[in-house]
């Protein structure tokens, strides 16, 4: 289907489709900072994910290790038994959080069991080490969570902004151009007809 | 007359028992195997000979409750050979404590609602010696049950701490006063031991209760503790006011180096990070108390007590090995806390 098709050549919808590209060309403007503000946005949280996530790994060892160290002490059998004895667990709160449109997930972290007193103190290192991996899991998934939604906000703003700018604003610019073609083609019409009443009128 | 006879010849027999303990080359082996199959192998051509496993139960823990089977086997066999009194301790000092580690693990099980089997199964396999049996406690369905089960025996005290368990909502007041408990009827065991007998006894007794009074403190450092003569019920060469010390210091290091030997070197290994080696080396010092008591006289109920310890140490090497290998650990990673005796 053409972009002309069902278009009335008037002056009225002339003056209205010209208002319309204004703001759809201000849109389009408003689009392109929010992609670039998204990108950069983007590109920044990229850095920060690969620092966090390579310190992950580190801290993730390092509590391999004190779980392998504490089982190696204890036995599994204590392990599993003194492990067993907390009660209380990690206590989250997961609130919508906005950045720039986009909506993501943030973690709070409520309550966090005691484990000091419960656990052999063998136990109790693995245990805080374990702990503060699961925060930093938490953390590091709040924060992919963002990266990812950002992402394909950004995605979709550029699928937009293309779409504007390839599409939209051209086919509108083509109607424009369209309607002046008509109406002047219309007003030479009129011309020619006056012309033509007027010769036949003198003669 | 007959009794020394008879002595001697446990002393013989104790001898060639702890010749028969894994030697340094056979620890190697064993935490060398690749995987947990060809350490069954390699642990069919040692005394605990062929294991098999059943399937679908976790091998690592069939292995610890088969190594803790031996462990009690050799209590019980030593036990029957010493004459008198010192068997008498020897029976009441080790299953006095697997009784306390075992009631420890029942409170744990109903705390958590665990299934009375479930709590049956993470029990050492070793008769109760003041509890009449593990049955009843394990089917408890409260801890009131359970403590109320212990209302005739020396665990009575346990009582008094149910209150404070329901406010702190957590299981330490008991374990606490199970500790205590177990420190008190230990120190008040070792009296009814020949003078002569004693002084290896009490060694390794106040030495274990010192560095496990030290790692609590440790373990207290830097938190809120109301009393610290509750906490520390006995002590022996490290004062109350040293761990209490201990626990208020602003940093580890300091807090070792307030230590005196042979503490210092014991908990040398928290400088780095390394608590599981403390464990490794408090069996180390065990074993090394052990067997300085030994070399001081070979025919003595010195070395009884020492084959025990020996032993006891094997035991934590093979569940250690086991659970490396059943994990599929480097050697290096294992043998850094094997403990054999010296000498």
């Amino acid at each position: 289907m053409s972009a002309t098709t069902g278009i009335r050549p008037t002056k009225g919808f002339l003056m209205e489709t010209k208002r319309r590209i204004q703001t759809v060309e201000r849109g389009t403007e408003f689009l392109k900072m929010k992609r670039d503000q998204l990108a950069k946005e983007l590109t920044e949280s990229l850095g920060v994910l690969r620092g966090r996530r390579s310190l992950l790994l580190e801290n993730l060892s390092e509590a391999y290790r004190a779980l392998t160290a504490a089982y190696l002490s204890l036995g599994p059998i204590e392990v599993q038994s003194q492990a067993k004895s907390i009660k209380n667990t990690l206590e989250l709160e997961v609130l919508p959080r906005s950045i720039m449109g986009v909506v993501y997930p943030s973690v709070q972290l409520q309550g966090h069991p005691e484990v000091a007193a419960e656990l052999d103190i063998t136990l109790a290192h693995a245990a805080e080490k374990v702990f503060q991996i699961i925060e930093e899991i938490i953390r590091l998934a709040e924060f992919e969570e963002r990266v990812e939604r950002i992402a394909s906000e950004l995605g979709a703003t550029s699928r937009k902004v293309n779409a504007l700018e390839n599409m939209v604003i051209p086919d509108m610019r083509y109607i424009i151009k369209f309607i002046e073609d008509k109406l002047d083609e219309e007003a030479m019409e009129e011309l020619v007809r006056m012309k033509l009443i007027g010769g036949a009128k003198k003669s | 007359m007959r009794t020394q006879t008879s002595f001697k010849s446990v002393m013989l027999r104790t001898h060639a028992r702890i010749a028969n303990l894994l030697s340094r080359d056979q620890v190697q082996r064993l935490a060398e195997c690749p995987d947990l199959e060809s350490f069954l192998e390699a642990l069919k051509e040692t005394p605990y000979g062929e294991i098999t496993l059943e399937e679908g139960v976790n091998p690592s823990i069939q292995l610890e409750r088969a190594f803790n089977q031996k462990f009690a086997e050799r209590i019980a066999e030593i036990v029957k050979l010493t004459p008198g009194a010192r068997g008498e301790f020897l029976h009441t000092y080790f299953h006095l404590r697997f009784e306390v580690l075992n009631l420890k693990r029942i409170l744990r099980g109903i705390f958590n609602n665990w299934e009375p089997e479930e709590i049956a199964d993470s029990l050492i396999p070793i008769e109760p010696i003041t509890v009449k049996d593990y049955q009843p406690l394990t089917r408890c369905k409260s801890l009131e049950e359970a403590v109320g089960l212990l209302e005739d025996t020396p665990y009575k005290a346990l009582r008094g701490e149910l209150e404070r368990v329901r406010q702190v909502e957590a299981l330490w007041p008991l374990e606490h006063m199970l500790n205590q408990i177990y420190s008190k009827r230990v120190l008040a065991l070792t009296a009814s031991l020949p003078k002569s007998d004693q002084r290896m006894v009490n060694a390794l007794v106040r030495y274990e209760n010192d560095v496990e009074n030290i790692l609590t403190a440790l373990k207290y450092r830097g938190k809120e503790v109301e009393d610290f003569e509750e906490l520390f019920p006995v002590t022996y060469g490290v004062s109350l006011e040293t761990l209490t010390t201990v626990a208020k210091a602003s940093d580890i290091e300091s807090a070792i180096n307030l230590l005196e030997e042979p503490y210092k070197t014991v908990l040398d290994p928290l400088r780095t990070g390394d608590v599981a080696m403390v464990r490794a080396m408090l069996r180390r010092g065990k074993c090394d108390v052990a067997s300085r008591a030994k070399a001081m006289d070979q025919f003595g109920f010195n070395v009884i007590l020492a084959f025990l310890v020996y032993s006891e140490a094997e035991k934590d090497n093979l569940v250690g090995l086991a659970w490396g290998k059943a994990q599929g650990l480097p050697p290096e990673n294992l043998l850094k806390y094997i403990v054999l005796p010296r000498g």
